[in-house]
Order: structure tokens, then C-alpha cells, then sequence
């Protein structure tokens, strides 16, 4: 599957929230938030950003089960998506992406101050070095924006 | 991680962490499939039910649904929107309910969470869940 021009807008926007989820042998799913994502040209693959210091069950669990979800959505209007797909490896951060996470987690902040929330720039101090990318194959995508019948597979 | 036989002093009863029940940002729960694929998903409310259990909204939850009937652990995230601190909580599901005080006291909070031209916000049951364990995953900081 590919992901649209405005799927890619969306995951990639300061203004959304991000999430990976993956499960272990034992069937139990954990889930990270993310601290940016960057969609390759192809759009198909995926480099998930998140602290090092978040990944301890992840390391564990992707040695036993390649399956990820990532979910997103516009803190502003709700608008969300999951896309499902395969693990393909981790690297550490360039200097690119580092930058690329403190912008994300700053814009993030201030989104969420926009939102009433007077203190949404405490979400600065989520991000820590080192950070890690995660590549995801996205092969799947799910609308699941919070309305009846959502869940539906559209791509 | 906080161990099940304090949770009622350090997790489930402390006010930071009952403020990330309120809503104001949405949990996330992940559950997985029968054939290992995780499931992550918003749900709109969290409620405290007693010292160890928890209820969740049952509203547009089908895969997350069916996942919960195969693998009844499962995890959610939970926000602070004051600290922005964030908790991981691993729970049971225990069992449905459509009626009942817990039942109508989330109906009664979604529907003040509706409006005309938002999203749809009635409760088809609510989810009651044992908690297992609590992890703070950040910190967040206090208002200034």
C-alpha cells in the first residue's frame, strides 16, 4: 500500500499525535509514543523516532514479533489512522532526525498549549538522547476516527 | 512499576494520575490478535472504579473488542493533561457492563462530552478491567 499526500501530511504534522504499538510472544501489546515520524518517498517505508530510554519491552518483543501498528491523529480534529506493517530494523538518529524531534516535540508542546493546556511545552522534556528510528513497511491502513462504523480498512 | 498491593497508595489513588483519567487527552490501549498483530486505539474515558479496577468506554472498539476476548491483558497509556506525565497501565479484562451506576455515570460524562457537530459519544457498555500493574513512563513537570 502506498500512503496518500494527505496521510502523509497528517502523520508527519506537528500537530499529531503518534503512537507504535507491538506485542511478544506473550500476546501483550505495549505501546510507545513517538517523538516524530518521517515518511519515506517511496511511501511505503516508515523511520518511527523514539528515546532510547522508551524501548526496553521493545527490544524484547520485536526479537519475537516482527508485526507494528502505528496510530495517529490531529489533536484538533480527531481525525486518526492506523497503519499496520512490518519491523525492519532500528539505527541510531542522525542529526537530521534528532533536529527533526526537537522541532516535533516543541510544535507537539505548543499544540497542546493552543488547546488549553497550559503547561503542553513539559512535553519538550519527553524527548531524551540517544534516540533510535525504527523502520516500519506500512502494509495496511485503517481509518479510526472515533465515529460509528469507524475501523474500516482503506488502503 | 508499582506493585498491585500498593497501586491504591501510589497509583489508582493518586490525584496526578486520576487527573489522566478525566478524558482531556484521550487513552490509548493496545491489545493484539490472535495472530500477533497489535492493536492501537483511542478510547474517550477512564474511570476509577475501586482501589484495583478500572472501567473503559466501550464505543468504537470492535477489533479492540475481539482482541480483548482472545488476549484479556492488555496495556493502555494515559496522559496527565496538567504534567503531561505519562502512565502505562496493564489490565484485565474482567467483565462487560450495560447497566448499572458505572454504566450511567459514564453515559452521563460522555454525553456532556457531545456536541451536535463533534463526534458521537454514546456508550454502547462499560469495559471493567483488574489493574495489574502501573508504570510511570514520564515524569512530565509541574505548571509553572
Amino acid at each position: 500500500m502506498l500512503l496518500t499526500d494527505h496521510q502523509t501530511d497528517l502523520l508527519q504534522a506537528h500537530y499529531t499525535s503518534t503512537y507504535v504499538g507491538y506485542s511478544g510472544a506473550n500476546s501483550l501489546t505495549d505501546i510507545i509514543k513517538l517523538s516524530g515520524v518521517l515518511v519515506n518517498e517511496d511511501r511505503v517505508h516508515i523511520d518511527l523516532f523514539v528515546p532510547e530510554l522508551y524501548t526496553q519491552t521493545f527490544v524484547k518483543n520485536i526479537q519475537e514479533n516482527v508485526k507494528l501498528s502505528c496510530l495517529f491523529t490531529s489533536v484538533y480534529t480527531l481525525e486518526t489512522y492506523q497503519i499496520k506493517g512490518t519491523y525492519l530494523g532500528t539505527r541510531p538518529c542522525t542529526a537530521a532526525e534528532i533536529n527533526l524531534q526537537k522541532a516535533y516535540v516543541e510544535g507537539f508542546g505548543q499544540h497542546r498549549v493552543n488547546l488549553g493546556m497550559k503547561n503542553g511545552l513539559a512535553f519538550v522534556k519527553y524527548y531524551r538522547e540517544p534516540g533510535i528510528a525504527i523502520r516500519m513497511r506500512a502494509e495496511e491502513i485503517y481509518e479510526q476516527t472515533p465515529k460509528t462504523g469507524t475501523g474500516k480498512k482503506i488502503g | 512499576m508499582v506493585n498491585l498491593s500498593k497501586i491504591s497508595e501510589e497509583g489508582l489513588g493518586s490525584q496526578s494520575l486520576q487527573r489522566a483519567f478525566d478524558g482531556i487527552i484521550p487513552l490509548v490501549a493496545g491489545t493484539c490478535a490472535a495472530d500477533g498483530t497489535p492493536n492501537i486505539t483511542f478510547m474517550s474515558q477512564f474511570f476509577y472504579v475501586d482501589e484495583q479496577h478500572v472501567a473503559i468506554s466501550y464505543q468504537f472498539m470492535n477489533k479492540t473488542w475481539r482482541n480483548l476476548n482472545i488476549n484479556p491483558i492488555f496495556t493502555t497509556l494515559v496522559t496527565n493533561p496538567d504534567t503531561m506525565a505519562m502512565w502505562k497501565l496493564k489490565l484485565q479484562y474482567v467483565e462487560e457492563q450495560k447497566e448499572g451506576p458505572i454504566f450511567e455515570e459514564m453515559e452521563m460524562q460522555l454525553m456532556a462530552l457531545s456536541t451536535p457537530e463533534n463526534i458521537n459519544f454514546s456508550l454502547r457498555s462499560a469495559v471493567i478491567c483488574r489493574v495489574l500493574s502501573i508504570e510511570n513512563v514520564f515524569e512530565g513537570s509541574e505548571m509553572p
